[in-house]
């Protein structure tokens, strides 16, 4: 992104937007550093107001995307309904995936935008406990993370690889088998947190869920 | 008094079981195993009060003073504690000088000697521990408590660092400067130590102090919300483990949707090309480049059976499309002109070929297509000029067409 104008930016950033992709430190780091001004902050929110929309960022300010300005719409509604239902059958075993790589990291931090996971070393955490190869297994049976491989070793690629296409991971360097979290894990743990609040699941404590500009 | 052969014979020991003594203190939290080492070695330590058994039923440990001395010159942050205990240093200090001040007045000097060494200790002392403790609270913080590994165990860890760098920033402020003052009085001695080495101490150690607090409350709240995370998965966790096929509340069918669910839906943006800006001509050439992958079927041409023609009959003539006919036509007459013929000039009717683009390239065509003995015949030569925005483009205007002369060289020209 070398050598691009803040009119090359803020064009690639509009359309990224309106693409329903959350913009962050990993996936696009010029774009996000464009964004960590409030001019242009206020730029992109000016803009998506007129088409109505407007920009938002995650609580935790790892990322920013793009959402209605006005849901009384009828057809927004629908376009809202069909997003959240593709989100909740995801949700399990998203869940699950968290939870295994939860249980394989030592320290015990769960997965965060911007922490780095090493293939090898969850591989390694794995195959030491039987217990997770099932759970590997079973996730490689869900629908999110369907594949035929065998073994933990293909399977774990192929999780990860999905991961990668959905954008909550992004490979780094050559072995490609480290990956960096991007921020659309924020936005999954708003939705977690805010169903977890409202459905009272056991532990888990009511808190706001995310900023929005220019009120 | 100490001699230096003691001493000698104390290092001696230390570099004799050295593994020992590291093994206790790195591996088994200063614990010996004696299954593992050599009686004598350990009854010998024992007698120098390197190690000591708190009780007969007990497993030999090292000694405070060892441990101690291996916490505070390696900056162990497992180990180190911060010591607060500032209000009893300073209620020393003072009595010392009191009694340095009656000494002096009292005139002996040998005691007025013997209190100032006292004061100067304890003041040495009282500044080194400050800069210790503060020193030992970014030890703790740069190590991040890795010498715990659970999330919940660094959050105690860091919950009792932060109330010892309170504490320390509490006890700072029974150091008070017009205090010092007035304990210094007009005395050099005192104004040295009180307020060159400890107030410099005490302004250093609280800056510190300060930064560690805030460092502590960034990694907590951090601590915190991984912890908060790390709930909320397994709550979810647990939830679909006990109820198989949960499915949350369909919250898009409330009145109002929360504004959580509120991320748009991704709207594809595309454009047209826009084919009549020249600038755009390069980029578009390069992006249809190579597009067409199927091949052109070349017709074989059909084999004709050989008819017997009667050569009494006519020639047949072959009829020509009008263009054809123009061109041809053209041609003839630039066989009769003594000059160049533009095909401008001539171009046939409208209702030949209305297109002069087209009768240009028809005449061109003819042009090339000529076996190379009938070419030899004309000259042909374009009226162009260049493209306003390519230099390298060359637009034609017209073709003029000549019958060559003998001795004409024989090449195509550009005006």
């Amino acid at each position: 992104m070398k050598g691009l104008t803040n009119s090359d930016l803020f064009a690639s950033l509009v359309e990224k937007l309106l693409a329903g992709e959350i913009i962050c430190e990993i996936t696009d780091e010029s774009l996000y550093r464009f964004l960590q001004d409030t001019v242009h902050q206020q730029d992109v929110d000016g803009f998506l107001r007129r088409i109505g929309r407007v920009l938002r960022v995650t609580q935790d300010g790892s990322g920013f995307f793009a959402a209605y300005r006005n849901l009384s719409d009828s057809s927004i509604k629908q376009q809202i309904k069909r997003n959240f239902s593709e989100v909740i059958n995801d949700l399990e075993p998203l869940v699950r995936w968290l939870r295994l790589a939860l249980s394989a990291e030592k320290m015990g931090n769960p997965l965060q935008p911007g922490d780095t996971l090493r293939g090898s070393e969850l591989l390694k955490a794995i195959e030491n406990a039987p217990a997770l190869v099932e759970e590997l297994d079973r996730l490689s049976r869900s629908k999110l993370f369907s594949n035929n491989s065998t073994g933990a070793k293909k399977q774990l690629d192929a999780i990860l690889r999905r991961l990668c296409e959905n954008g909550y991971l992004v490979a780094r360097g050559s072995s490609g088998s480290v990956y960096v979290a991007t921020g659309k894990w924020a936005r999954l743990y708003e939705l977690l947190q805010f169903i977890g609040a409202h459905e009272q699941l056991e532990g888990v404590e009511d808190e706001p869920s995310q900023r929005e500009f220019l009120h | 008094m100490i001699t230096r052969d003691e001493l000698k014979r104390i290092f001696r020991l230390l570099r004799k079981h050295e593994d020992l003594l590291i093994t206790a203190y790195l591996e088994n939290s200063g614990v010996v195993d004696e299954a593992e080492e050599d009686i004598r070695a350990v009854e010998s330590l024992i007698s120098s009060r390197l190690l000591w058994r708190p009780d007969d039923s007990e497993a030999v440990r090292l000694t405070r003073e060892l441990s101690g001395l291996f916490e505070r010159i390696l900056r162990d942050p497992r180990r180190l504690t911060v010591d607060a205990d500032i209000g009893g240093v300073i209620n020393n200090i003072e009595n010392n000088i009191n009694r340095y001040k009656d000494a002096l007045r009292s005139g002996s000097r040998d005691d007025v000697n013997h209190y100032q060494g006292q004061v100067e200790r304890l003041v040495d002392d009282l500044r080194c521990s400050l800069l210790d403790s503060s020193g030992h609270l970014w030890q703790k913080i740069n190590s991040e408590f890795g010498y715990v590994t659970s999330l919940d165990l660094k959050i105690k860890e860091n919950e009792v660092v932060l109330k010892q760098a309170k504490r320390l920033n509490d006890s700072l402020e029974l150091i008070k400067v017009p205090e010092m003052d007035e304990m210094a009085g007009s005395d050099p001695h005192l104004r040295r130590y009180l307020h060159r080495w400890l107030l410099a101490s005490v302004e250093l150690c609280r800056r510190e102090t300060v930064d560690a607090m805030h460092k502590l409350n960034e990694l907590l709240f951090e601590y915190r919300k991984q912890q908060r995370l790390g709930c909320l998965i397994d709550a979810f966790y647990r939830r679909y483990q006990s109820s198989p096929g949960y499915i949350p509340l369909d919250y898009t069918e409330m009145g109002e949707i929360p504004s959580v669910f509120n991320q748009v839906t991704p709207v594809s943006l595309t454009g047209q090309p826009d084919i009549i800006d020249p600038q755009q001509e390069l980029v578009l050439t390069e992006i249809i480049t190579g597009l067409r992958k199927e091949h052109v079927a070349i017709e074989e041409p059909e084999v004709l059976e050989l008819i017997g023609v009667q050569p009494v009959e006519p020639p047949i003539e072959i009829l020509l499309s009008p263009l054809r006919q123009a061109v041809e036509n053209f041609y003839l007459m630039a066989v009769d002109a003594d000059q160049p013929l533009s095909a401008v000039d001539y171009r046939p009717s409208d209702d030949i070929e209305s297109d002069i683009e087209l009768w240009l390239y028809a005449i061109i065509a003819r042009y090339n297509n000529m076996d190379e003995s009938e070419r030899i015949l004309f000259e042909m030569t374009y009226q162009e000029s260049t493209d306003p925005v390519f230099s390298g483009r060359l637009l034609v205007h017209d073709v003029s067409i000549r019958l060559r002369l003998d001795g004409d060289v024989v090449l195509n020209t550009r005006d």
